[in-house]
């Protein structure tokens, strides 16, 4: 399944290295647009609902997170 | 330790430089001003009458004039740009040395309706003044609120004067200005004479822009609330207080007559309030005998007189005082 | 209220940082409340009172909030109650807000659209309102979505909500890292209160030498746009300098004066006009104003259940790309709407707020394309030549904002732009005049001031864009040097420095 995460997330931003990369926040490699992006994508794919609260740095820092995050919610 | 003594030193530094800085620019920038020569006379001389008010008095009271007629040693404190805030500290100035029997304030409404500006000479009394306790005062009540520039760097407001240093400097070296003289103050539109300003009678179109007619929503609080406290130290004192309004041209009494009116009206009833007597020179029962009233004998709409209308208002103005 | 200018404002300041080292460390929380207090107050006994009514209500709904949180187990009770506690205290605070500052603006546009004659109301507008507003109700936002834990005590939130360097014009704080500094002790140290003195002259500098300069080409020109219409172009870079120098140099100011108590305050500015886009500029500009909106309007609106039925509609209807992004930039455009109101109650703010908004959302549905254009013409992001190019096209877009930002109206706005473009005459700016009495003797110097003062300030932003340590640089050079640095500074306020207007105020401190 993360498979299918790292794929939307390719969709989305193409020239990021969402394998090895821990700081797409901090770093500025994902901005608003592209972290509303995932969220809708995220949302659609794996039917949840992602609240403002989980929109924070440590969520969307790295694929893993973003994939915590996901099955946390499930 | 070490640290607290670097700090200490670099503070110093600071301060020793900017000391010096404002020293030579101030020397350097600054003007003599015959607010310089005031400060001095009301230090060594004692007065009776003291007039304080705007550039309408200065230009319209020969204190020697009305010295001859009411004999009473008599001394022009007004100037362009003093609010009755500069005034009230100007005269507790003067207490240090005497205290007066009678100061006649000379009002222009147009000081009571807008707000102090923030140019040199607002505040040259505030930079002539020597250092004391009624200065810590004036300076609280005055330069807090204002830019910090203003209190600290005197020079300030006097950066345009840059292409005069060289006679600014060589002015300030003359004997006249270490005696307190009156050398600087002439030109041949008007003189600073016999402790008061003489205009020369000019023949052109008289300026019409600066006349700030009274408007009392404008009012500025904080001329009424020194006025009361100069009203209140002169009943402390025992001084007698005395308000007046100079002759304008008739001219502008006849463009700006409501105006007038309510000037009169206004202020009659907050005098009276104040318990201080007011003498209106526009009034139709105050016209004074062989004045000229065409704008021929005035500098501007104003109301700035040439130095023979000051000399004949004056007589006027003490004959009027003798009989308070 | 103070001047941040003025004398008794430099005396409290040095009042204030005096003592908070001398008293015993745990009142120190305390001190600065009390000062803030004897700020707020000398403005006025009346809008202190707005003030206080913002902390009072602000400091029970988060009291409140945690309450229900702990107490309720229902999970949609829970929700429920918390959302009713939410709501009232947004009603009362952003209602008291939306009545005082936006009345007459209402009144103005019914006025106009009905051809009515309502008066307009004598309305108090508290200094720093919107300030002080927008940090409170950030806070009571990030206890509902429990971000942050509310504080119990009355007086220490009164501090949060009132600080005097910032309430004016910000920036503005979020609880986690200004509350938590406000509170905690802080002992003296030499290094910080030398570097924070140095910041506050440096804005000082920006405010008094350089916007205090511009503003008087820029407030000639904008009077009169006709009799300076070969000027447009030169009023609006001018405005742009005025702005910068007067809203950084004021933060400065503020965030020097913080760290005299050894309060570090988040930064508002990063170098605006090295902006690559107007996204990234508005990453650089305002930034606590763009990152409370960020969090606070911005992703709620696009994650709220209705935005998400229309990501729904929209995907079907234009495709997987496009409609993924379009709520997205829908979300983008309120968010600029209520930059733009939040400027001021007047129509040109609204269309300042929309042009930004919506070329935003506009490059945010290019992207893909672009992507596709730049590989199709081999052109790298990376490259210098692209990098200065998209510097420059975002400062020419943020200057044609201006226009709206300044200008009278919205049709004077549009009568610059279009002498921006057919008239061009800058010998016109010779002849406007500097100082009551002087005429244009001094237009040429000042206008050289200003160059000067900008290419100083260029420079040091470029070696900061650069990463380079600039305080480090500082701290190494001999004692001697750093007085004369310091001196010089000062000296130069009243030497080459304006005095300001009547109010000598700052632009942002009127929002």
């Amino acid at each position: 399944m993360m498979e299918k995460l790292l794929e939307i997330l390719e969709d989305i931003q193409p020239d990021a290295d969402f394998e090895n990369c821990e700081t797409l926040i901090d770093d500025g490699i994902l901005d608003s647009f592209a972290i509303l992006s995932i969220v809708s994508e995220l949302q659609d794919e794996f039917g949840i609902t992602i609240t403002p609260s989980e929109v924070i740095p440590e969520n969307f820092n790295s694929a893993k997170a973003l994939w915590a995050m996901v099955q946390r919610l499930q | 330790m070490r640290s607290f003594k670097k700090i200490i030193l670099q503070v110093l530094g600071i301060v020793l430089i900017l000391t010096a800085a404002n020293l030579v620019m101030n020397y350097a920038l600054v003007p003599y001003s015959y607010v310089r020569v005031m400060m001095h006379q009301i230090a060594v001389e004692e007065y009776d009458t003291i007039f304080l008010g705007t550039s309408h008095g200065l230009n319209g009271i020969s204190p020697n004039v009305v010295e001859e007629h009411t004999g009473r040693n008599c001394m022009n404190l007004c100037m362009g740009g003093e609010y009755p805030r500069d005034a009230y500290y100007f005269l507790k100035q003067v207490c240090k040395k005497s205290v007066p029997k009678r100061v006649v304030y000379e009002l222009d409404a147009g000081y009571w309706c807008t707000q102090e500006g923030q140019r040199g000479d607002f505040n040259r009394i505030y930079y002539e003044m020597p250092w004391s306790f009624v200065k810590l005062e004036y300076t609280a009540a005055k330069m807090l609120e204002l830019d910090f520039r203003a209190t600290l760097f005197p020079w300030f407001y006097y950066r345009g004067q840059m292409g005069k240093v060289k006679e600014i400097i060589a002015c300030k070296q003359s004997e006249d200005y270490k005696k307190y003289g009156i050398a600087a103050f002439q030109s041949p539109a008007q003189g600073y004479r016999d402790w008061f300003m003489q205009n020369t009678p000019v023949f052109q179109t008289k300026p019409e822009e600066k006349l700030e007619l009274w408007t009392e929503e404008n009012k500025n609080e904080d001329s009424f609330r020194y006025f009361e406290k100069l009203a209140g130290f002169c009943r402390d004192k025992d001084i007698e207080l005395v308000v007046i309004v100079t002759p304008v041209p008739e001219k502008t009494l006849e463009k700006h007559q409501k105006k007038y009116q309510e000037l009169d009206t206004y202020f009659s009833s907050y005098l009276e309030e104040q318990g201080v007597v007011f003498i209106n020179y526009n009034l139709p029962e105050r016209k004074i005998k062989n004045f000229d009233y065409s704008l021929e004998a005035f500098s501007d709409y104003e109301g700035h007189m040439n130095a023979d209308q000051a000399a004949m208002f004056s007589v006027q103005l003490a004959e009027d005082l003798n009989q308070i | 209220m103070m001047s941040l200018i003025s004398m008794e404002f430099l005396l409290l300041v040095l009042v204030a940082a005096a003592g908070y080292y001398l008293i015993p460390k745990k009142f120190q929380w305390v001190w600065l409340l009390v000062f803030s207090y004897i700020y707020y107050v000398t403005g006025g006994v009346k809008v202190t009172c707005f003030l206080v009514f913002t902390t009072v209500t602000t400091w029970m709904a988060g009291v409140l909030l945690e309450k229900v949180a702990q107490a309720e187990q229902d999970r949609f009770v829970c929700r429920r109650k918390k959302r009713q506690v939410l709501v009232t205290a947004l009603l009362l605070n952003f209602g008291m807000l939306a009545v005082l500052k936006y009345s007459n603006f209402a009144i103005r546009t019914v006025n106009m659209v009905f051809g009515s004659s309502q008066g307009e109301l004598d309305l108090l507008l508290p200094l720093g309102i919107s300030f002080y507003t927008f940090q409170s109700m950030g806070y009571i936002l990030d206890l509902y979505w429990e971000r942050t834990k509310a504080e119990h005590n009355l007086f220490r939130f009164a501090l949060f909500v009132s600080f005097f360097p910032q309430i004016l014009q910000g920036p503005i704080g979020r609880f986690e890292r200004l509350g938590t500094q406000l509170f905690a002790s802080h002992s003296f140290d030499g290094r910080r209160i030398e570097l924070s003195l140095l910041r506050i002259l440096w804005g000082y500098f920006k405010k008094m030498v350089i916007a205090d300069n511009a503003v008087i080409f820029v407030d000639a020109i904008f009077e009169d746009p006709t009799l300076y219409s070969g000027l447009a172009i030169a009023g609006a870079l001018a405005y742009s300098i005025q702005l910068y120098c007067d809203f950084s140099g004021g933060m400065d100011v503020v965030i020097g004066i913080a760290g005299l108590f050894g309060i570090e305050m988040d930064e508002n500015f990063k170098r605006p006009y090295f902006a690559v886009s107007i996204t990234d500029f508005w990453h650089r500009w305002h930034i606590t104003l763009g990152t409370w909106m960020k969090d606070y309007v911005f992703y709620p609106v696009s994650l709220s259940g209705w935005m998400r039925h229309f990501s729904k509609f929209a995907k079907k209807v234009f495709g997987k790309q496009t409609g993924r992004v379009l709520p997205i930039c829908l979300a983008n455009i309120i968010v600029f709407l209520v930059v733009g109101i939040w400027h001021g109650a007047a129509w040109k703010f609204i269309f300042y707020g929309m042009y930004n908004g919506l070329i935003i959302a506009f490059s945010g549905l290019m992207a893909p394309r672009y992507r596709k254009w730049k590989q199709a013409l081999h052109i790298s992001d990376n490259s210098k030549g692209f990098h200065l190019f998209q510097i420059l096209r975002t400062f020419l877009l943020v200057n044609i904002s201006w226009f709206f930002d300044r200008a009278y109206d919205v049709e004077s706005a549009f009568r610059m732009m279009k002498y921006a473009v057919t008239r061009f005459d800058l010998s016109q700016i010779l002849t406007i005049q500097i100082g009551e009495a002087s005429g244009t003797t001094y237009t040429f110097i000042f206008l050289m001031v200003i160059l000067l003062g900008c290419l100083a300030v260029f420079i040091v932003s470029l070696l900061m864009e650069q990463g380079r340590d600039l305080e480090g640089f500082y701290v190494k050079q001999h004692w001697i040097l750093k007085c004369m640095l310091f001196a010089g500074l000062i000296l130069l306020l009243p030497a080459l420095g304006q005095p300001a207007g009547e109010a000598g105020g700052f632009i942002y401190a009127q929002f």
